[in-house]
């Protein structure tokens, strides 16, 4: 397809990745599978945003010392690290609260499989 | 430099490859341990130690022998406590079938 | 040429791994894999470039993550049924796949609308980031143009991003609490019984800890020049309390407690928050370090002003993620 030649097989791996997390989401019932489908669907975002980054022959963004005055390095763009760092960091803290909420659910209605917890929740 | 700093990096390789082939093919989750934990560790020591050597004496390969320095500590550190967890959790090894060979 | 390829095959291996850790029966199998996964993607990163990034997601993703997992599967699933389940796994399959199709058409359309990966007159990279590129290195005086971004120029955003650690530290405790805190048995549950017991594990924690202490301030202190910042020093550090924590049995036996990670955690935004405010009061904007009255270069003043607020981050995030630990290990333990 032209999307292999066009260069963008990253993009398409990455939604590739948000897919399965999407589908992870839906599908599946037990919670602790669906919050490891959300992490997936995040590492696809951060996935993405690493790809708009790059640069072909680029280095990381660093500043090199010592370079003879008058090249020009081409370095990968640093703006979507940042970003991503604070997305990371998030989808842990994230993840924290939301295996706290798990383990009361559990605590309360004694499953974490969520069909099992529909039906305990109509009792 | 870079002939000894090759020799490593391939030995390492080989040795971390017949690591792998024995997680797949052996019988029982202790062999396996076994492998994984000796062959490995050598391996990646192997490994970084030959891309220290083609670095030369820079910091840059300073920093990679006190990872070396590292994982050769860490790594027989979580063999022992895989195989301490498998013990607690009350898993038995695994025996030939008619337990003993006939000789 | 090999390059991309080599990136293509540690985007396929993720995609592998994702796809095993949600079909896998065993609950906790699926978190080891899902561990592999954090474990190629911080690979993959370091591929394309993105150094900052695969250390952050290499600290957090393959360790911190998986001992939540392992932490909230061990307090929740009962051992009989991690394999092997009576229940339904999943819901009716090509009901999903009936959205899914669709999604994936236009996600392909859109892809085929970007930039090719790596081209350097795409739109990323016009506007701002040549700025930072060219001017990062005189501006702020740091090396690493990711920690420029992150701590000078973006420094608001990784304000709001501290005040959401803190949140969700806030959060967890928030949920432990409250009158149906979960247990009939308040104050006399047990917890998750950590306390391996083992001489060899605790000999090589003991001599590894103030390694990687040092080696988090290292991570800190170094984030101007190399990879590394606030984050990741904060990360690492968080590793170590809860390695002597999985080591020597919980929270208990420690002298860190969680009442001294709830200060640290809150002594990281108002430390962030007081550099800011201290710019506000010498005149200045907020956030903008060269307002500070120290006798040093203009850039000098930046570096000084960034080194205070990635401390800042980096005990919130200590504070933060120790706390989340004990809430998920120690909850009804009587100590949180």
């Amino acid at each position: 397809m032209s999307l292999i030649a066009g260069g963008q097989l990253q993009y398409v791996l990455a939604a590739a990745l948000l897919l399965v997390g999407l589908y992870g989401m839906l599908v599946k019932t037990n919670f602790v599978r669906k919050l490891m489908a959300m992490n997936v669907m995040q590492v696809g975002v951060i996935v993405f945003f690493v790809s708009l980054a790059v640069r072909t022959g680029g280095t990381p963004p660093i500043e090199i010392e010592h370079q003879a005055p008058g090249t020009a390095v081409a370095y990968a763009n640093p703006l979507p690290h940042a970003l991503m760092l604070t997305a990371i960091v998030v989808s842990v803290s994230t993840t924290g609260v939301a295996l706290a909420l798990l383990i009361r659910i559990y605590r309360r209605f004694d499953t974490l499989d969520e069909a099992e917890l529909l039906d305990r929740l109509r009792e | 430099m870079n002939v000894v700093a090759g020799v490593m990096l391939v030995l390492g390789f080989g040795f971390v490859l017949s690591g792998v082939i024995g997680i797949l093919r052996l019988p029982d989750f202790y062999c396996r341990l076994h492998a994984m934990g000796t062959c490995d560790t050598l391996g990646v020591a192997l490994m970084i130690g030959g891309l220290a050597v083609s670095e030369g004496f820079t910091l840059t390969s300073l920093k990679m022998l006190l990872v070396l320095v590292f994982i050769s500590l860490a790594n027989p550190t979580a063999t022992h406590a895989l195989g301490r967890a498998a013990v607690r959790a009350g898993l038995t090894p695994w025996t030939t079938p008619r337990g003993e060979d006939e000789r | 040429m090999i390059d991309v390829l080599v990136a293509l095959l540690f985007l396929l291996l993720m995609v592998v791994c994702a796809v095993a850790a949600l079909r896998v029966k065993d609950l906790l199998a699926a978190v080891i894999i899902f561990g592999a996964f954090s474990f190629f993607s911080a690979a993959f990163f370091v591929v394309q470039d993105a150094l900052d990034v695969a250390f952050t997601e290499a600290a957090v993703g393959a360790v911190i993550t998986t001992v939540f997992f392992v932490c909230a599967i061990r307090r929740t699933t009962p051992r009989v049924r991690w394999i092997g389940r009576r229940q339904r796994g999943s819901y009716y399959e090509p009901l999903a796949l009936l959205l899914l199709v669709p999604a994936l058409v236009v996600l392909l359309q859109a892809a085929a609308d970007l930039p090719p990966v790596g081209d350097g007159a795409s739109a990323p990279f016009t506007h701002v980031a040549p700025y930072y590129i060219e001017q990062g290195h005189e501006q702020t005086g740091a090396s690493n143009l990711v920690t420029a971004v992150l701590a000078d120029y973006r420094g608001y955003d990784t304000l709001g991003e501290l005040t959401v650690i803190f949140t969700a530290g806030v959060a967890c405790l928030l949920v432990v609490s409250g009158k149906d805190g979960g247990s009939p048995r308040q104050g006399q549950g047990k917890g998750v019984r950590f306390g391996v017991g083992s001489p060899v594990i605790d000999a090589a924690s003991r001599l590894l800890v103030p390694f990687m202490w040092l080696f988090a301030t290292y991570v800190l202190v170094h984030g101007h020049e190399s990879p590394g910042g606030g984050f990741q020093g904060g990360v690492i550090l968080a590793a170590s309390i809860i390695l002597l924590r999985l080591v020597r049995g919980g929270e208990r036996r420690s002298a860190f407690t969680s009442n001294h990670a709830l200060t640290l955690a809150c002594a990281g935004p108002l430390l962030y928050g007081g550099i800011g405010v201290a710019s506000l009061l010498f005149g200045g904007n907020f956030l903008d370090y060269g307002a500070l009255p120290l006798p040093l270069d203009p850039t000098e003043v930046r570096v000084i002003g960034t080194l205070g607020i990635e401390t800042g981050v980096m005990v919130g995030v200590t504070g933060v993620l120790v706390l989340i630990f004990d809430t998920l290990a120690s909850w009804d333990d009587g100590t949180v």
